[in-house]
């Protein structure tokens, strides 16, 4: 599968030309409401993009555009150069996994058996276990860090933990593109850095990744691409050193702050945060 | 049942099943998985329903050992026991089996789209759409054939719209349920005010369709409901994988890859079949797809969806129901809906008010 380059809009720069996931003139609407109207937007590939916006701002709808659970009322989303909806659910599903918001698994399923429906793309009624769907339950188990916990009930769990397994869930997927959906909003400090660190080693055996992302600071330190939304739109897009600014935080947040480099890492820190009307 | 000529592969650096299941290799590339407490469950509940059976077909004003209803089954036995078990006792246990097995298969299906354990056909309104439409049609027509197709009619009606009124929410969530209670209501009525407003005769010939009875059904429906529950358990087969995931939440099931407006339409259509038919032979008896399905989970330790022990047990249930229905107060016979009611009734105020961690309404 060879990736497509697609035609960006002049006014968005661009840190890579690459792209597998994209969308062109999207709009997506619940009901008669436009959330999001005529945007164009472009996942840059093998790096991890953080959404990032205010409440209502669109970036959940964004997401759940790009994995086709939203049908768009105009436009298209690209995946491999190709209209998302015109190709067929399971030869998508090999390509895009999604970690929504709304998570519901059946009673009773173990660690390990949430994991195997990460294999149902590759599976049909006359295959439905061979050797590559054990190897990447196993990959999956290691790399989620869960193998002592496979034969747990999903129900008896930590939240990070849970968020982990469905994370191995779609990494057993064995997927190029991964979207999640705020994987981290309900997770303590600890749960939350476990579940970046995985997303930022899973980019590193060079997937793409994009989350919508509610803390800022975490938002910068583990992505490589930020796109911040405000009103169905995006403001502005691109390294987190390049986008985050004072103004930027007031705008979407009506948040007056300073931005201070981590002595560490160097990704921006907020202090000095104070509500302000805009 | 796994075949001689299939074999069970468990190499250790080769591919192994994953835990609790079987491989079976049907030729190179062709693997199935089987779950190793589904072939034991089954099995123990066909070795249950044949007892029940061969109970059923021996008990009566007239006993015949179980000794001859094996040989009569077999083909031997003398000319009365043949003429009892097989003319007689035969197609009613038919009628048991099959309505029992459809119902409650047609139960597991809607209890898992709609993710709600009281989302039976029962309580969609399908029975009594399909008892209504029974009814008009021996009230107005008075034949015996017609009043089968309105109650397949009735059922796709009811469901259809149950389905239309929930509107966007579909088959999740308490509206689907409550407009289905709705259209239940309004069928039961319709079913009483036809009864009221015909003469004595009329009202009687159209009673057992209001009560669920299996005595005296006509052989072609029961024959056709056998023929609709083998072709409707091929399709859950089929079909088994798409619906193992209907209980995850939409956008999860989008991502694996998977139609759940197919899978959902599919199932509906399953529900619907099995269900009219089964109300075509035997009148409602709708709360077999509440105990049924119910039974089937816990025997399978409240894991995957069993759809193949839901069908077992419904017929059990319907099995064991009909033969407590013509015994216990012999000569007089309780009709099986009136004795599945009796049962099901406290049951379905068990389950609501028994609230556990790990089944959620």
């Amino acid at each position: 599968m060879t990736a497509t380059s697609l035609k960006h809009p002049k006014h968005i720069h661009e840190t890579t030309s690459l792209t597998r996931l994209g969308a062109e003139q999207l709009t997506l609407k619940h009901g008669k409401t436009s959330i999001i109207e005529n945007l164009n937007v472009s996942l840059p590939e093998g790096k991890v993009t953080a959404i990032v916006g205010p409440n209502g701002c669109g970036k959940s709808t964004l997401l759940n555009g790009l994995s086709r659970v939203h049908s768009p009322s105009a436009g298209v989303v690209l995946l491999d150069g190709k209209d998302i909806h015109a190709l067929p659910s399971k030869e998508v599903a090999r390509r895009l996994a999604l970690l929504p918001q709304d998570t519901l698994a059946p009673d009773g399923i173990t660690i390990e058996e949430l994991i195997r429906f990460g294999r149902h793309p590759h599976q049909s009624l006359l295959k439905q276990w061979a050797m590559d769907d054990q190897q990447a339950i196993n990959y999956a188990l290691n790399a989620a860090d869960l193998e002592g916990l496979k034969d747990r009930l999903l129900d008896t769990l930590s939240g990070g933990q849970r968020q982990r397994a469905w994370i191995a869930m779609s990494i057993a997927q064995e997927t190029p593109l991964l979207l999640l959906d705020e994987p981290t909003s309900a997770l303590d400090l600890g749960h939350q850095i476990e579940v970046f660190e995985l997303i930022r080693h899973l980019s590193r055996q060079g997937k793409t990744l994009a989350m919508v992302v509610h803390d800022l600071p975490s938002a910068c330190r583990y992505s490589d691409h930020i796109i911040a939304m405000k009103k169905g739109e995006i403001i502005t897009q691109g390294s987190p050193k390049e986008v985050m600014t004072k103004e930027l935080v007031r705008e979407l947040y009506g948040v007056e702050c300073d931005l201070i480099p981590d002595p560490m890492t160097g990704s921006p820190i907020l202090i000095n945060m104070k509500r302000v009307r805009n | 049942m796994i075949n001689q000529s299939l074999s069970i592969t468990h190499p250790a650096d080769t591919v192994s099943a994953p835990s609790g299941h079987y491989l079976l290799s049907l030729g190179r590339h062709m693997t199935i998985l089987i779950e190793k407490h589904a072939i034991i469950r089954n099995i123990g509940l066909l070795i249950l329903l044949s007892c029940a059976c061969i109970a059923t077909l021996a008990i009566g004003t007239m006993p015949i050992s179980p000794k001859n209803v094996i040989a009569v089954l077999l083909g031997h036995g003398d000319a009365m026991s043949q003429f009892i078990v097989q003319d007689l006792r035969l197609p009613r246990l038919l009628a048991a089996l099959f309505t029992g097995a459809a119902f409650s298969l047609a139960g597991c299906l809607m209890q898992t789209m709609a993710r709600n354990r009281l989302a039976t056909p029962g309580i969609i309104g399908i029975d009594n759409a399909a008892m209504a439409f029974a009814v008009s049609s021996v009230v107005g027509m008075g034949i015996s054939l017609a009043p089968s197709v309105m109650a397949l009619a009735g059922a796709a009606t009811a469901t259809a719209l149950a389905f239309g009124l929930a509107g966007g929410s579909g088959t999740r969530g308490y509206r689907f349920i409550v407009a289905g209670i709705g259209i239940g209501a309004i069928a039961g009525a319709v079913t009483q005010l036809l009864l009221s407003q015909v003469s004595i005769d009329v009202a009687n010939s159209a009673y057992p369709w209001t009560v669920g009875s299996l005595s005296a059904r006509d052989p072609f429906m029961v024959n056709l409901l056998g023929a609709g529950i083998a072709l409707c358990l091929i399709a859950c087969l089929l079909f088994s994988t798409q619906f193992a995931l209907m209980p995850f939440s939409d956008p999860v099931i989008t991502g694996l890859g998977a139609n759940i407006k197919h899978i959902r339409i599919l199932a509906l259509i399953l529900c619907v079949t099995l269900t009219g038919l089964a109300v075509a032979v035997a009148g409602p008896v709708g709360l077999v797809a509440l105990v049924g399905p119910e039974i089937a989970r816990v025997l399978a330790r409240y894991r995957g969806i069993p759809l193949v022990s839901s069908a077992l047990t419904g017929a059990l249930v319907m099995t064991l129901a009909d033969l407590f229905g013509r015994t216990v107060l012999s000569p007089i016979e309780l009709p099986v809906g009136i004795v599945t009611a009796v049962v099901g009734g406290p049951y379905l105020i068990w389950i609501l008010v028994r609230r556990t961690s790990r089944t959620s309404l």
